[in-house]
């Protein structure tokens, strides 16, 4: 099979297809005054911008058609974070379903999973949640306690999840649970849970910024039927690590680079007259640009097969240490206009090197996986 | 001026500690009884501006909204009278085409940064608590406002720039007692190299905001450098306390945002009023 590359005639056709769309999709509240909006107001933005993706054919570019993708690589959908990027288009709301629980029921799901929940990931009306993190199993992410025992038809799952982003408003949670008291990573299982059943209470966490996007997740006999299950019993951390290599890989990495890109241009406009900070926001600049070409790289890379731990780890430590000093700069810069949004951003972006596996993690995969060194 | 404090600040620092520790947010009552809170405005106390900072050190280090700092810095700068010490003093600086008043208090006294008393001509005071520690009273003003001597700017750089430091401590001490109490991976997460290693350079960067802290005391002259590159430091070492934290870090509930956000606070603040 011959991978598309940037720069092919079929990609650069898709290029300028979307250059265009985007020109007149992206809201103009969005466009001019997102630093100026609360977080409701991006979230009703966002969720409005999901429907309209699915609507004009831009859902699930590297879906499969049969699942009501478009059937393009990664390298088109690459393509599109970087115009949106250019746009300044704003990231859908459903980035858990899409970017999380779609690819994964799609590689290991069964034909009834993908039928049930490909469709409503796609046009916006569920948003799901990831239930992974516990209290006692952060980094260690094998020691879940949340345990699901065999009822009849299915399991009931009762125990605590946390860190838990967009449950508040999730229909459906992606879950590993533990089902058995056998060897470490062989005791889990990966199930579908529906969160809107009796069991469950979501109760939001309050982040360092004010925000309230992730909350616990408490379930007391949870239900969750057999054909909800995703791979066999005591397989889930197999599953769960192909969530994670989405989690870590180029299309995550992609719509990063569509914030960052966002953050250094309100930074340039924030330092346009002040010397020493538009120094810095220019070298952001840089750096931002820099991150493009290793998303581009990453991308064809995986399309040619290679391992996704190789560039992954380094791709998040990347973008959100990225991030983190975009956000920092602004707090620094100061800039009266947009004091609170940068406040906002900068408390929020501490987050970045935490989520999605800790930054020390993604250094211990390097050392161990990539580099190989021994312990 | 010098690098090493004289007995009095260390005396003055280690019982404010103590107030502000056991009565937590009534802790004002108790400075003022104390005489803590008038020590800027007493000559035989002999407290100079590195004095000063070991107290301010110690207010960052719990966080607290009292008006011990700028009722220390106006005893020292505009001779109040014992009335308004008792009130709290605060200390109105121009910011973005208004008046801040840091520490904002709804009983305090409130003075211009010349010392004389602040004329509100019915302007309304809005308070801006981005900072629960460092509350601002915020007053629109129409007509240009004083602004501090320059002598009296490097002094608050220097003061401000040690509460950035205490707030810094604060982290680094919550951090320290975190990696102790939890456990990943079968152990206290202290035993890991690359935590041990994020405390160690918690305490590297902190080192260093100190030692810019006093040369912000001893350089009047490069002082708004100096508290700018306090403040940044301090910032870095309290990043990574939110890091060894993990995702506990990141909630409201452990409480870091505090120290973070009167540093940042702190940071905007010297950073306009330079």
């Amino acid at each position: 099979m011959r991978v598309t590359t940037f720069g092919d005639e079929r990609a650069e056709t898709f290029r300028s297809e979307i250059r265009s769309w985007l020109n007149g999709a992206v809201p103009d509240r969005w466009r001019h005054e997102r630093e100026q909006l609360s977080p409701p107001q991006v979230r009703e933005i966002q969720q409005h911008w999901d429907v309209l993706l699915h609507e004009s054919g831009y859902a699930g570019l590297a879906w499969p058609i049969e699942y009501g993708g478009r059937g393009m690589g990664a390298v088109e959908e690459l393509i599109y974070y970087e115009e949106s990027a250019r746009a300044n288009a704003p990231e859908g709301f459903g980035r858990i379903g899409r970017v999380l629980a779609g690819p994964t029921i799609i590689a290991r799901g069964t034909a009834g999973q993908r039928a049930k929940y490909l469709p409503p990931i796609l046009d916006g009306s569920e948003i799901w949640c990831q239930g992974f993190s516990e209290p006692g199993a952060g980094s260690d992410l094998a020691a879940v306690a949340t345990a699901a025992r065999r009822a009849d038809g299915g399991y009931l799952v009762t125990g605590q999840k946390v860190w838990t982003s967009f449950a508040q408003y999730a229909k459906r949670c992606l879950m590993l649970v533990r089902t058995s008291d056998g060897p470490r990573h062989h005791n889990l299982t990966f199930l579908l849970l529906d969160m809107d059943q009796p069991g469950i209470d979501v109760r939001p966490i309050r982040q360092i910024s004010g925000d309230e996007e992730f909350s616990e997740v408490f379930l007391d006999s949870a239900f969750v039927a057999d054909e909800d299950r995703v791979d066999a019993e005591g397989e889930g951390w197999a599953v769960a690590m192909t969530v994670l290599a989405n989690e870590r890989g180029t299309t995550e990495a992609g719509t990063r680079l569509v914030e960052i890109t966002s953050e250094v241009d309100t930074l340039l406009a924030c330092c346009a007259r002040r010397g020493r900070y538009r120094e810095q926001a220019e070298r952001l600049r840089g750096r931002q640009d820099l991150l493009r070409w290793h998303v581009l790289r990453s991308t064809e890379e995986k399309a040619s097969g290679a391992d996704w731990f190789r560039s992954g780890s380094t791709l998040k430590v990347i973008w959100s240490e990225l991030l983190q000093q975009c956000a920092r700069l602004g707090v620094e810069a100061d800039c009266a206009r947009h004091r609170g949004y940068w406040r906002y951003r900068y408390l929020d972006s501490r987050g970045a090197s935490i989520y999605s596996g800790t930054n020390e993690i993604q250094r211990n995969i390097i050392a161990d996986r990539v580099l190989r060194l021994p312990r | 001026m010098s690098i090493l404090v004289d007995e009095i600040g260390s005396v003055a620092a280690e019982n404010v500690g103590t107030i502000l520790r056991d009565t937590g947010t009534g802790s004002w009552g108790r400075l003022v009884e104390g005489g803590w809170a008038a020590l800027g405005a007493d000559p035989d106390a002999g407290m100079d501006v590195r004095a000063i900072q070991e107290v301010a050190r110690v207010t960052g280090r719990y966080s607290l909204s009292t008006p011990l700092i700028p009722t220390l810095l106006a005893g020292r700068w505009f001779q109040p009278s014992a009335d308004q010490i008792k009130l709290g003093i605060g200390i109105a600086l121009p910011r973005d085409g208004q008046l801040a008043v840091p520490y904002f208090t709804g009983s305090m006294v409130m003075l211009d940064a010349s010392g004389d008393p602040l004329s509100l001509d019915g302007h309304e005071i809005i308070r801006d608590s981005f900072s629960e520690a460092m509350p601002f009273g915020m007053i629109s003003v129409t007509e240009s406002a004083p602004a501090l001597s320059a002598e009296n700017e490097a002094e608050l750089h220097a003061v401000l720039a040690a509460v950035a430091v205490g707030c810094a401590d604060a982290v680094l001490d919550r951090s320290v007692r975190w990696s102790g109490d939890r456990t990943q991976f079968g152990q206290a997460i202290r035993a890991f190299q690359a935590v041990r290693h994020m405390l160690a350079n918690m305490h590297i960067l902190r080192e260093q905001a100190w030692t810019a802290a006093i040369a912000c005391a001893n350089e009047p002259g490069h002082a708004a450098r100096w508290c700018r590159q306090a403040c940044a430091l301090a910032m870095s070492s309290a990043e990574l306390g939110i890091q060894v934290h993990g995702g506990a870090g990141f909630t409201w509930e452990v409480g870091l945002q505090r120290f973070l956000c009167h540093v940042l606070q702190i940071q905007s603040l010297t950073g306009a009023v330079s």
